[in-house]
């Protein structure tokens, strides 16, 4: 072999092994994983650079999987025990025929296949994956768990209000009466509408008479229609901010300028049992 | 993908690119929110998308804004039409509007763009292809379970810029919901054709012209009523303005299901253009797998049992019908 050629083979060498130690380093922790993953499964390796279906890019980093066990998908995503799943690794080199890890990844193409981009795994010698599978499914079930409270903590940290009550009317907006930008008609309009809440219980900020007023977007437009709808009898508990969104934070009711409050996510709407676990959430 | 430049408060955005030497010209039309009470705008980009300008199109008085759509259209000679809807007036749900083209000679890169076709009756830029035309504005279920309110189309001979054609759909009012129009230049837009062809219950008009000046009408419109009711999204291809004209069906499906989720039900738009010796394009439609409801065939890229009528996942497990997209090609008419 030349000399040119025997540097360039050391300096490939070096190269893979920089990237060995690279990714090494940088695997995160499970629970940095699965916050990051929207699904999570046990699967063996039977293809190294190829893919499971025409529809994904030709690309040097991606592998075929047999999918053993799902731990965690989305309801809408189709996969299941037995499934060929493309995976477009971050490392192709970690990767053999035959080997079985855990991939924590998130959706890429579903189409006449899937195919998921890793953002981890974790490798599973063979006699542990029965074993692998059950523990790895309790873990993330754990952290799903501590995640829905880290998020709902800081949802209510950001929150302006926080009670719990019950509609007791809604009608159109009032933002004239307090100062309306101009309209504009466009298929996106949000159409505002005002609900009363009846507040049992103040969580979190100050009411006006026990009434807290929320402006929500009646339109089934796709940019609203997952908002929160409100309706008369409506309980639950109200993770609610100052209306930025509207142009007009104030608004009227029984005669008096009141703030009003939005609750545009659908997570800011909870069931009334919720109540004693934001409590505990935001104790000190 | 890079983004060139941002904006806020706009709606509607529609492109159309030409070249000019090596530099692609970038036509953006759309509803800009900023700009007062004439709204209607095209941004152009004569370098590529490298610098911008925001042309203010509309040359007279509204009803505080323009419709949404803002349609350009640009031929190999440089010439750029664009159509858009000039709402005069509004009662919250009958806009009352011109259906107006502007024209440049040079490409929409000079001191004073789109400025070089006037209305004879008013003298002002801009043609009164229609004027006081009554669009409904229905932002709930109204032609089936789909929203109403602004649907327009312009397309020009991409060899012979004086050949042009407009497409928008209004409420005559003769017990229809929405009807489409489509009216044809010969002269750059000075003076119009009256209507050469009308759909009645249509929505979604798009148009395109081919190299051999072959015109193609792409629309959807609504059949039938109660469970009986289907959505049929035709292609009509004409070399004679409508006198005779190929109709290819693409799609024939269910109007009531999948039941509504969000607006819009199928789609604001379609869109066709012409490749060579084919006019391609998209819509969307109930998914349902089944033959029938595709004269000229169909190919699914998901898994889907034809014998059945089935979507399924990957695993076979049954998967509810839904709206998708579709794209088609069909062969120029000679």
């Amino acid at each position: 072999m030349s000399y040119p050629r025997r540097l360039a083979s050391f300096i490939l060498g070096v190269a893979l092994l920089a990237a060995e130690a690279f990714g090494a380093s940088t695997q995160a922790s499970r629970a940095d994983m699965v916050k990051k993953s929207d699904l999570v499964f046990v699967a063996t390796v039977t293809e190294v650079g190829k893919a499971s279906f025409a529809g994904v890019p030709a690309s040097v980093r991606t592998i075929v999987v047999r999918v053993d066990t799902v731990i965690e998908k989305p309801s809408t995503v189709p996969v299941a025990t037995g499934d060929l799943v493309t995976v477009r690794v971050n490392d192709l080199s970690r990767y053999r025929k035959g080997a079985r890890a855990t991939f924590y990844t998130q959706g890429w193409i579903l189409g006449q296949g899937l195919a998921v981009r890793e953002i981890g795994h974790e490798p599973i010698p063979k006699p542990k994956a029965a074993a692998a599978a059950v523990e790895t499914g309790r873990d993330v079930k754990k952290i799903r768990g501590q995640v829905s409270d880290t998020q709902l903590k800081a949802q209510i940290q950001t929150a302006d209000m926080v009670v719990a009550g019950r509609v007791v009317s809604v009608q159109p907006h009032t933002m004239q009466a307090t100062g309306t930008p101009p309209r504009r008609i466009t298929e996106h309009d949000p159409d505002w509408q005002e609900a009363v809440i009846l507040v049992d219980s103040t969580i979190k900020g100050t009411t006006t008479n026990n009434r807290a007023l929320v402006r929500f977007p009646a339109s089934r437009d796709v940019q609203w229609f997952g908002a929160p709808k409100f309706a008369v009898g409506q309980q639950g508990v109200f993770i609610l901010q100052q209306d930025r969104v509207s142009g007009v934070p104030k608004a009227m009711l029984s005669g008096a300028e009141v703030p009003a409050y939005t609750a545009l996510r659908p997570a800011d709407v909870l069931p009334s049992t919720e109540v004693q676990r934001i409590r505990a959430l935001i104790q000190p | 993908m890079r983004v060139l430049v941002s904006r806020s408060d706009v709606d509607q955005p529609f492109t159309h690119v030409s070249t000019a030497g090596t530099n692609d010209r970038i036509y953006v039309g759309n509803n800009d929110f900023a700009a007062g009470s004439r709204t209607a705008t095209v941004d152009v980009s004569a370098d590529g998308g490298k610098s911008w300008r925001a042309v203010r199109i509309e040359t007279r008085n509204t009803a505080g804004q323009n419709g949404p759509s803002v349609r350009p259209t640009a031929a190999r000679d440089g010439t750029v039409y664009a159509a858009y809807f000039g709402w005069r007036s509004f009662d919250g749900s009958i806009a009352t509007s011109d259906v107006v083209v502007v024209r440049d000679d040079n490409g929409a890169v000079g001191p004073n763009p789109f400025r070089d076709l006037a209305d004879a009756g008013d003298g002002l830029a801009g043609r009164r292809v229609m004027q006081n035309a009554s669009i409904p504005w229905a932002n709930a279920p109204t032609l089936g379970q789909e929203r109403i309110g602004s649907t327009l189309s312009i397309a020009v001979d991409p060899n012979n810029s004086a050949i042009v054609y407009v497409a928008w759909c209004d409420r005559v009012g003769n017990g229809d919901i929405y009807t489409a129009h489509v009216r044809r230049s010969i002269d750059r837009g000075a003076t119009w054709s009256g209507d050469l062809r009308t759909v009645t219950n249509a929505t979604n008009v798009a148009l395109a012209v081919a190299d051999n000046g072959t015109v193609a009408f792409l629309y959807q419109q609504l059949v039938g009523t109660g469970a009986g009711a289907r959505w049929l999204t035709h292609l009509a291809q004409t070399r004679d303005a409508f006198a005779a004209f190929q109709d290819t069906v693409l799609a024939t499906v269910p109007a009531n299901a999948p039941p509504l989720q969000f607006l819009p039900y199928l789609g604001d738009y379609a869109f066709v253009l012409a490749v060579g010796g084919e006019f391609r394009g998209v819509f969307s439609a109930n998914n349902t797998p089944d033959n029938a409801n595709f004269p000229q065939s169909v190919t699914y890229q998901r898994r889907a049992d034809f014998g059945t009528r089935t979507l399924q996942d990957t695993a076979g497990n049954p998967v509810a019908v839904s709206i998708d997209p579709f794209y088609f090609s069909v062969g120029v008419i000679q």
